[in-house]
């Protein structure tokens, strides 16, 4: 009986184990997805801007 | 129910609510975004006109993840069918990797977002086109069509059709015949493609009870539509060579497959039983796959040695 209890709880810590690494990767992804979003609109934004956007007079 | 019982419940359920990177990826059809990629990007070459590199590649970006979204927004609505489907009973929601809302929430998310930065930063053509396609693939196609009629994939193709229009009107900020001819040429090519592929999984949708023409007309019926939407696919694959859009190796191309594409379906019309019936079929759906990837694919590889030569 102990033998059951401990494979099982030994299953359940891996299992938990997994879904932390599977949780910690998505939020990972979540934030590369956002910061990539970011760096999409700032380089449209320069690009429609054009170069000439800095050669103003202040 | 024992304490150890509990306990491996309770880690299948986390397990149900804990999600993967890939699942997610899965629930994109990634297959299905890599043709919408491709087309898209041959719209966006063959457009008069030119586009800054950056914002080609973000319209790229945001049009094949908009394909994605609808892909997640389909298997949200189709998950009972997906389960008892050997096809598809291992995507994610069917294997309760991830949930319905999951799938919802994701696909909405994106959907949204894909559209608002085509918009944004393209053009508000190209961005409403995209969410012309999100939303006849979700309300259209796979809520009204699919269940209903056996037509559904004729019209509902159309949704697959739309990647090419949306490159050129990036590019251009219009709709104009051209890009009608490239949405045409993935229009006609739907027909055949699915049928082929609906005739081998014919018991499939039998018993889920979606109507595909196999199931409702026949499959003797089907063999015979199959080959009329060959004809008529051929030439439309081939005018782009007439009317400029495509090069020299596109025309040579387009004709050669074309002829293949016609004697395979022809197979599948002549040949009705046996395994070598199904054999026809198999044949067909590969080619079929083969024949819009080359086309494209050559279409994209012609219009940018003409655009780096100019």
């Amino acid at each position: 009986m102990n033998d059951m209890s401990d494979t099982v709880q030994a299953v359940n810590t891996a299992s938990a184990a997994a879904e932390l690494k599977r949780r910690r990767m998505r939020s990972i992804a979540i934030a590369l997805g956002l910061g990539f979003l970011v760096l999409m609109f700032y380089a449209a934004t320069i690009v429609h801007l054009g170069g000439s956007v800095a050669n103003r007079p202040i | 129910m024992t304490t150890a019982g509990a306990d491996v419940q309770r880690g299948e359920a986390l397990k149900l609510l804990e999600p993967s990177v890939g699942d997610f990826v899965t629930l994109m059809k990634p297959r299905v975004m890599t043709l919408v990629i491709l087309t898209a990007v041959a719209g966006m070459l063959l457009a008069p006109g030119g586009i800054h590199p950056v914002i080609g590649l973000i319209a790229i970006i945001a049009i094949s993840v908009g394909a994605g979204a609808s892909g997640a927004l389909n298997m949200w609505y189709d998950a009972d069918i997906d389960e008892n489907m050997a096809r598809t009973a291992a995507r994610p929601i069917p294997r309760g990797r991830v949930t319905p809302d999951e799938a919802l929430q994701f696909g909405g998310v994106l959907s949204v977002m894909s559209v608002m930065t085509l918009g944004v930063l393209v053009n508000w053509v190209a961005g409403a086109l995209l969410a012309l396609t999100i939303a006849y693939y979700l309300f259209i196609y796979t809520m009204w069509l699919k269940r209903r009629t056996p037509q559904n994939i004729v019209i509902g193709g159309a949704a697959g059709a739309f990647p090419p229009m949306i490159g050129w009107a990036a590019v251009t900020g219009s709709v104009s015949l051209e890009s009608v001819l490239l949405f045409l040429i993935i229009f006609m090519w739907t027909p055949p493609h699915f049928w082929a592929l609906a005739l081998l999984r014919l018991r499939d949708y039998e018993r889920v009870g979606v109507p595909m023409l196999p199931v409702v007309a026949g499959p003797a019926e089907t063999r015979r539509q199959i080959l009329y939407y060959s004809i008529a696919l051929v030439p439309l694959a081939i005018l782009p060579a007439f009317i400029g859009l495509g090069g020299v190796a596109y025309g040579a191309a387009s004709i050669v497959l074309g002829a293949i594409f016609l004697w395979l379906a022809f197979d599948v019309w002549r040949i009705t039983e046996g395994r070598e019936a199904d054999k026809a079929c198999k044949r067909l759906f590969w080619f079929s796959i083969l024949y819009l990837y080359a086309l494209f694919a050559i279409l994209v590889v012609e219009g940018a040695m003409t655009r780096i030569l100019a």
